[in-house]
Formats: C-alpha cells, structure tokens, sequence
C-alpha cells in the first residue's frame, strides 16, 4: 500500500483540490467538490456536486480520481494497476473518464464573475416573470405574548409588536399593485395561482381588513390568487372559520405540542396558556367544517432546547384525529437572539439526542415499510426526503445568484402595515427594498443588496461540495444592514448534507422503494421523473 | 469463465446512466448516454434483476451470465463491487417540481386554429362526426364535422391571436376545413400575427377555391408559410380522392408561383388506400421539381380499418422507435407525452382540445379568455400522460422509444380495434416477444441473450 501513499501525498504536494484550468495560459481554477460518506451499513459513497449524483464509492475509485485529477505520471499508475489488477484499474480509470468528460464531474471552475451582479431593469423583469407570493403583514399587534416570538425583543433586529394595523386602502394598494406586478405571468401561466398569505402578528386581529380584501380579490382578481394564513388559532372563532371557508383558505396553525409543551412560552397578555381555546376551535372547525379541516388546517411547531420532542412527537400521532397534519416544525431561531441563554450546553445535547433517536425510529420504519407520523415526517423525514429532492446538474438558478439556499428576492413580496416592502416575512427589518407609496419595488436598491449578498456570502460557494444543499438565504445571513458569511453555518451545512445523504443511502439500500413524501401547508410536491427501472 | 478475481468481487450493480425497463413480458437496457437500447432475453433480464436487487453473485450466475456481466462491464454499463449498494439513477432535473404558488410555465409551442369546416372537396376519409378524425394522421385539413359550419363564439380573434402570442406559443397553425374559404377572419389573424414576430403562422389548405392574391401582401409582411395539402400528382387520382376536378393542375400553378417567389410552401400529401404505394414517386417528384421534402399523412375511411386495414407501419411492423437526440429529450420522454406536449387546438366550436385529431375537451373560451380555458388540468394532464400511465404501453419496455401517437387513445378508448391498428406490438399477450420483430432504425436496438448453461 506504500505507493497509495505516495498517490496521495502526490496529491497533497499539488494541492489536489486545486488545479490549473490548461488552455492558452492561465484562465482559471478548478475546485474538487466531493463529499464522501458512509452508510449505516459502512457502505462508502461519493457525493458529486457539480452533478448532484450519489455515486457507490471505493479506495480504488477515490486513487484513480486524485491520480486523475493531479495528472500524476505512468509510475504511480503502474503501482496501481499491481495492486488491484490491471483489469479493475482499466475499469474505475474508465468510470472517472466517463463522469469527468461527458458529466462534467467532481470539478467546479472557482471563476465566479456574475454572481451577485444584475442591472436594475434586468431584475425587474426577472421578478415580474417569476413572483409567485405576496405577503400582506396585516397587523403588528398580537394577542399572545410567546417568549419566543420574533416580535418580542428577543430578537435585536426585528420589528416589534405594536398597535399598528393595515388599512384596507394599502391592503387594495398592494394587491393592485402586485397584478400589476405580475401581468405577464397571468398570461404565460394560466394555471398558476398565486399565493397571498397574510401575516402579522396575528393576522385574525385585524379580521374586518382580512375580510375585505378577501372580498376584493374575489370581484376583481377572481381565480389569481391562493390565499393563506398563518395563525395562533386562539380567534378561530366560529364567524372568523366560516369567512376563512367561505373563501377556501389554508390556515397554518401553531401548535407546539401538548399542553404543558405548547404553554410553556405560547401565553396570553395575562401569562395563561393559549392551548385548551385552540383545541376548542379546533374540535368545533372539525365538526362544523369537517371537509375544510381535513383539506385547508395544517400545523406548523417549533421547538427548542428544553422541548422534549419525542414526547411531542407521540402526542401529535395520538391527536392527529384533532390537531391538523404538521407542515412545519422548526427549531426556535439561534440568529441575532439571546433567547438560547436561558439553557444549558446540556439541554442542547439532550435535544440533539432526541433528534438522533427519532431520526433511527424514522430510518427503521423506512427500512420496513412503515408509515410515520406527519410530525416526524416534518422534524427529520423532510431533510431526509430533501436529499433526493437536491438539485442535479441541470437545475440551474440565475447566473446572479447561483449558489445557496435564498429565494430570488421578488419571488416572495412582503408589504407591512405601513406600505414598506421586504424580500420577505422573515427578514430582518434592515434590507427594506421599496415602498407602496414610493412605486413599489426600488430595484437600484434591490441590486445594490443582491450584490452585497453576493460579495459577502457566496464569494467561497464555488469551492463547496455542498452547494445543492444550503439553506443559507438573505434572511439566515442578514446582521444590521449588512451581511456577512457565516464560516461556522457553512460547515454545519456541510456536516448536514452529509448526514442527509447517509440517512437516504442507508434507508435505500435496504428498501429501495422506501416511501420518503412529505407535504407543506401550500405546496405539495409533483413527481414527475421518478420512475419503476 | 469465472475467475479468481470474479469470485472475490460478490456483486455487479448497472452504472447511474444505464437503465432497466421492464416490460410485461421483456425487458430492456437503456443507455441513456449513447442512446440505444439492448433487448434482453427473459435470462440477462432475471440476471440483471438480482444484481440491481444486490443478491450476491454465485453459481446461479453460470459461465453465460457472467459473460453478460463482463460485456456489460467493458461497454461501461456496470461494474462489480465488493459490497452491496443502492446506486440512484442519474436524473439531469431534480425529481420533484413544486405545484401550487411555485408552478412553472408549460412550454406552449403549437396551436391549431380551425376557423372553418367549409372546404369544396367531399373526400370520405374526413370527420363526419368526432370519433372519425382520431382515426387519421394529423398535421393535414382533416374535420372534425364537415356539415354544419358552426359560428365562432370568440368575437375578436385580434384578441386571440394576442393571448396566444403571450403564451409564448412559437407555431399557429390555421386550418379547416379550408381556411381561405373563411378569407375575411384569415386576413384579420394574420394581420393581427404582424405584431408578433416571434409567432411563426403556418395556413394548411388544400390552397385552391380562392386565389392567394388578397394575402400576399400579408405573407410578405409576416412569418406565414404555407401547409399545401395534396392529394395526388394527376388528377385522376385526385379526383378519386377528393372529388374536386383539376386540382392538382391547380395546385401545381400556385406552387410553381410560390416557389417562383422565393416562398416555398410545405407540402403535405395525404395517403390515402388509392395512393400509399406511391410515397416514393411523390418523393422524388416534388424533391426534382422544387427541392421540397414533403411531409406524408396516412388516412384511411374508418370502414377499411374496422375491415382490417392497417397503417403501412403497422402491416412492415416498423413501430416508430427514435433514439433520443439528447438525455434531456429521454427524461423529458418519460415525464410526458410526447406527441401532444406543448401543442392544443382551438376549435371552432371554441373548445380547447389536445389535438385535431382527438376528441377530449381540455376547456373552452368564454368571453374571448384564453386564460380561463386553459387555467383547469385537463389539458396539462394529457401532456403529462406519459407511456408510464397508460396501459398497455406501460407494459412495453420500448415504452420510452415509441413515438407512436397512441396512448391518448389507448386510455380515451375501449375499442380492441384500435390498438392493433396502431401498435404492430402487443406487450401484454406474450404471444410474440420484443425479439422477434425488427426495430428500426437500425443499430439502436440491439439484442443481448444468455445462453443456458
């Protein structure tokens, strides 16, 4: 095995992860872009990412390709062929060639020239032919008080609650002006509806302008628009239900899990608990509505660190005859928060092994067949299931913006209460990107913020194997009116893609026809290429 | 044939790119990347099936099987390994889109617009009623119903032809009947197609009871071309066909003075039972004469199918296998239809179907909205009706060559008669496999068998 030795330190001597681009001169590099795993069986595997295929991996293949890669001399490939046989070098040789020439494999060029860069009216046409979400921030007022919410001042740089509402002249505003906005989908995407989701605080505190605008669009807008809302359920009175059905909204409700769970930081003005009037609402909507319960409610959770989840899990499983499927289950928020103080390093560790054992109970009922609960199908099965939903080679987004895990700002469109505009509803309140009462979107400042976001956050992206998996977006990356790269939550996602992908490759290599779905409160996902071979 | 190094390597796995599609009753390899397909006899299909399902190799395998393995392995189409593994198939997409908010835009490339039914000929293979055109080749003048002219519901075509153009749709194609007998509507859509240079308009007329003088202005000034449907090179036999008299004496003049002006048509023959024997000839003709490569359309009067005649792919057993130009064209083959994706008629009845020649109504414009009309599933759901969906085809391991326009047919249909009049090749029966016919075109489907022992 001496010489396998020295094919790597060959490697290292040339930094194998980092070649020159031959042609006429010097034109660029190139950056290895590959993660290796391991599946629960110790089966060894390689993630491509330039690719995004998942390719059976072993010390052969990974030999050939560094030998390869470093354009090493006969020598070294001679020991090789001693070692495994000629045959079997000829064949992996061949398979690196195969994926390297035709695939375009394992290789990511580091030149990175537009990213970040789109002209104003460029952008302005990009997101009129791909918004698909206008978000109404209806009232910043609340009547729950939960410890953790993003408008309590936990949070250093969101907007606070307050007594401010909408009027339902800037709600018309906005929805007009969104029309307008996108007009040229309406006509090239006759089936697309778009959602307009509305948001607060609790959207239901400000019912008579929710009401009107629903009445609105319903005249004027008729079949544009899907309209949603997230809410905390407690005014999920029986008037309130019957406007909600009549005009066939899907509400995401939150519920974190039992009583003494969901009571813990969910409380009123007076600190009482918020659970029993929910599962009130909820047992009357069902009997009332039960066609609307089954097909519009949805739940959405989160939990932190002293939330045991595994009990949370089998109280969503035992009540799922009363509490709507999960859609969402999220971690409390870590960024820009002092919230996580009032744990120990101990409370972390004992969520995370909550995790990890839901995450085994998930693997074994994949293995066998079994269905799970929506709760835990949210919580670890979606990260799982998103492994095989990853991008592949030929998903490309828009040369501006070609790595991680953000929306194209545009696609979400949230207006406040007072007419200002965001990316969206969880941004924090220092990228604001136009105004109703100023002509809507300021797109020179829309550039000028991609561009930032470009330079600081995805200016190492090129070099990662883990591009097809980030969940890093302008909201994750956002600090006071700038943004900045997160070394830390880059390696944690890389850490991540490599769990997901040996969570996936263990489930399938047991049962390759293992049932991975799962649903979101607005979308549900299409297969359209997974197919019986 | 085993050797030693075989015996330590336990397992054989298919590479990413190569496939197995198993039929009813054969099976079959696709090399996505090459674009070829080898036919498997019942053996290298069991073979290959228990290496995909990561049984370890053995005795079972036999000399002939591992023969298989190590062709496989040299034409780079598998390999074998020490440990078992779940190898996940290349995709060039990610295997899911998002419905909902996040949908995205289909690719509308072409619409069929009848304006009228009237036309001067009374040719037997044409629409009567609806189920009769399904019979027929496409792309031709075909009817749906060549006795009643039904009045246009849509009031402003100017109105029409500019939703069409904002759907992004690149061909319209306007037909009939004939549609230079509905000369005033034709003038307005092509003036109204000058807007809009990025929509090509193709007119399909048999091009004769009317002059074209009134719309070589328009020609000049828009991307219109010509679809001249002919029946015959004499007319006799045009006669016979069509019932018109010196049509194709007709057709000839304007064709000269089309190709005269540097605006040569397409030219479509209809093949007919009288003339299916003369492709060639027509061929060669219009080839010599005007440098045309024509276009063929087999028709057939619905009593002569019901009879047993049979479409001349049908009776060479030459079903219409295509290697794919492109892997996305392969995957794009398996997630829909081929043959209708894209494309939708507007009828003169206003309704929206997938095609001229079926009768499944996909919608219908009201109030000159083409939005509202295609805003349902309908239509989607038949351009997504890939061979998967559809029995029997979705019993064929050649289900994502086959371009046979049939499977519309096949899930719209319970008539027995159908499928052998279009499918040379019954899946399911078991009475003729896969191998005994020969797919063309040649070398993209090949063989590979394992003898016993």
């Amino acid at each position: 095995m001496r010489w396998i030795a020295q094919a790597k330190s060959l490697c290292k001597l040339t930094e194998p992860q980092c070649i020159f681009i031959k042609g006429e001169g010097l034109i660029g590099m190139e950056r290895r872009v590959t993660l290796t795993f391991h599946s629960d069986n110790g089966r060894e595997y390689l993630y491509d990412d330039v690719t995004g295929c998942i390719l059976p991996w072993n010390e052969l293949l990974e030999t050939v390709l560094s030998l390869e890669i470093s354009e090493a001399s006969g020598q070294y490939w001679k020991g090789l062929a001693t070692q495994y046989g000629e045959k079997n070098v000829e064949v992996a040789h061949r398979f690196i060639k195969h994926w390297r020439d035709n695939y375009g494999a394992f290789l990511r060029s580091l030149a990175s020239n537009d990213v970040g860069t789109i002209p104003p009216s460029q952008l302005e046409t990009h997101i009129r032919n791909t918004s698909f979400e206008l978000i109404l921030v209806v009232t910043e007022n609340c009547n729950l008080r939960c410890g953790y919410c993003g408008l309590s001042k936990v949070y250093s740089l969101n907007r606070v609650r307050t007594n401010r509402r909408m009027s339902i002249e800037t709600a018309r505003h906005a929805v007009d002006w969104y029309v307008d906005l996108v007009s040229p989908q309406l006509s090239r995407n006759p089936r697309k509806r778009f959602g307009l989701s509305f948001y607060g605080g609790e959207p239901m505190m400000n019912m008579v302008v929710v009401k009107q605008v629903l009445d609105y669009i319903r005249g004027k807008y008729s079949g544009y628009f899907q309209p949603v809302m997230t809410t905390n359920g407690t005014l999920l009175t029986l008037k309130n239900a019957g406007i909600m059905v009549e005009h066939d909204v899907s509400l995401a409700i939150s519920i974190d899990g039992p009583s003494e769970e969901h009571n813990r930081f969910r409380v009123d003005v007076h600190g009482k608990g918020s659970y029993t009037r929910i599962i009130e609402n909820l047992r009357r909507i069902k009997r009332i509505y039960p066609e609307y319960w089954n097909a519009k409610l949805t739940s959405v959770s989160v939990y932190d660190w002293g939330t045991d989840l595994e009990s949370v899990e089998k109280f969503f499983e035992k009540n799922s005859a009363i509490i709507p499927r999960s859609v969402f289950v999220n971690q409390v928020a870590v960024l820009n928060t002092d919230w996580y103080r009032r744990y120990t390093s101990a409370d972390r560790t004992r969520m995370l092994d909550n995790i990890n054992k839901l995450r085994a109970r998930y693997k074994r009922a994949k293995i066998e067949g079994n269905s799970t609960s929506y709760y835990m199908n949210c919580l670890v099965g979606m990260p799982i299931a998103l492994a095989r939903l990853r991008k592949r080679s030929c998903d490309k987004q828009p040369s501006f913006l070609p790595f991680s895990g953000a929306c194209i700002p545009g696609d979400k469109i949230t207006v406040h209460v007072d007419g200002k505009i965001d990316m969206c509803e969880r941004i924090n309140g220092t990228f604001p990107i136009g105004n109703l009462d100023y002509g809507g979107i300021d797109y020179k400042r829309l550039s000028e913020i991609i561009g930032q976001y470009g330079k600081e956050v995805l200016s190492e992206c090129p070099a990662c194997p883990a591009t097809k998996h980030c969940s890093i977006c302008f909201a994750t990356a956002g600090a006071a009116g700038i943004f900045k790269r997160d070394g830390d939550l880059c390696n944690a996602t890389v850490a991540l893609a490599r769990q997901r992908l040996a969570d996936y490759v263990s489930i399938l290599e047991q049962n390759p026809h293992a049932d991975l779905h799962f649903e979101t409160d607005t979308s549900r996902l299409e297969e359209r290429m997974l197919f019986d071979y | 044939m085993i050797t030693d190094s075989h015996k330590v390597t336990r397992y054989f796995k298919l590479a990413p790119d190569c496939y197995l599609i198993a039929g009813k009753k054969d099976a079959a390899l696709y090399d996505v990347h090459r674009s070829r397909i080898m036919l498997l006899d019942k053996r290298a299909h069991k073979i290959l099936r228990r290496c995909e399902d990561n049984v370890p190799l053995g005795e079972w395998l036999g000399n002939s099987g591992m023969h298989l393995l190590l062709t496989l392995q040299d034409e780079g189409l598998g390999s074998f390994d020490s440990a078992p593994a779940y190898v996940e198939k290349l995709l060039l997409h990610s295997p899911a889109q998002w419905k909902g908010f996040c949908i995205q835009p289909p690719s509308y490339s072409r619409v069929d617009w009848c304006i009228t039914n009237h036309c001067d000929f009374n040719c037997e293979f044409c629409g009567s009623r609806g189920e009769t055109l399904s019979w027929q080749s496409c792309q031709t003048c075909l009817r749906r119903n060549k006795t009643t002219e039904v009045l246009l519901v849509y009031n402003n075509p100017e109105e029409l032809v500019a939703q069409i153009a904002s759907l992004g749709v690149k061909i319209l194609n306007i037909r009939g009947g004939n549609p230079l007998l509905a000369l005033d509507r034709l003038q307005r859509i092509l003036r109204a197609a000058q807007s809009y240079p990025e929509l090509g308009v193709v007119i399909t007329t048999p091009v004769t009871g009317r002059t074209l003088d009134p719309l070589l202005p328009l020609f000049r000034e828009t991307v219109v071309q010509l679809n001249i449907i002919v029946f015959g090179l004499d007319d006799k036999v045009t006669k016979a066909v069509c019932g018109g008299t010196n049509v194709w004496q007709q057709q000839l003049a304007i064709i000269d003075a089309l190709v005269e002006a540097e605006h040569p048509p397409f030219l479509t023959f209809l093949l007919s039972p009288l003339t299916r024997r003369k492709r060639s000839e027509y061929q060669n003709y219009v080839k010599y004469r005007w440098g045309i490569e024509p276009s063929f359309a087999e028709v057939y009067p619905r009593r002569d199918i019901e009879e047993g005649v049979r479409f001349s792919h049908v009776g060479k057993k030459t079903k219409p296998l295509s290697p794919w130009q492109s892997m996305d064209e392969f995957f794009s083959r398996i997630q829909s239809y081929s043959c209708t994706y894209g494309n939708f008629e507007i009828g003169l009845d206003s309704k929206i179907r997938p095609c001229a020649g079926l009768d499944q109504v996909c919608g219908e414009i009201v109030d000159d909205s083409l939005r509202v009309a295609l805003s349902s599933h309908e239509l989607y759901d038949i351009w997504e009706m890939g061979k998967t969906k559809v029995y029997p085809c979705n019993h064929c391991a050649l289900r994502f060559a086959c371009q046979d326009c049939i499977a519309v047919e096949f899930a719209g249909s319970q008539e027995p008669a159908l499928k052998q009049a279009y499918c040379p090749f019954d899946p399911v029966n078991g009475r003729q496999g896969a191998h005994s016919i020969k797919w063309g075109p040649p070398e993209f489907v090949t063989s590979l068998r394992v003898k016993n022992g």
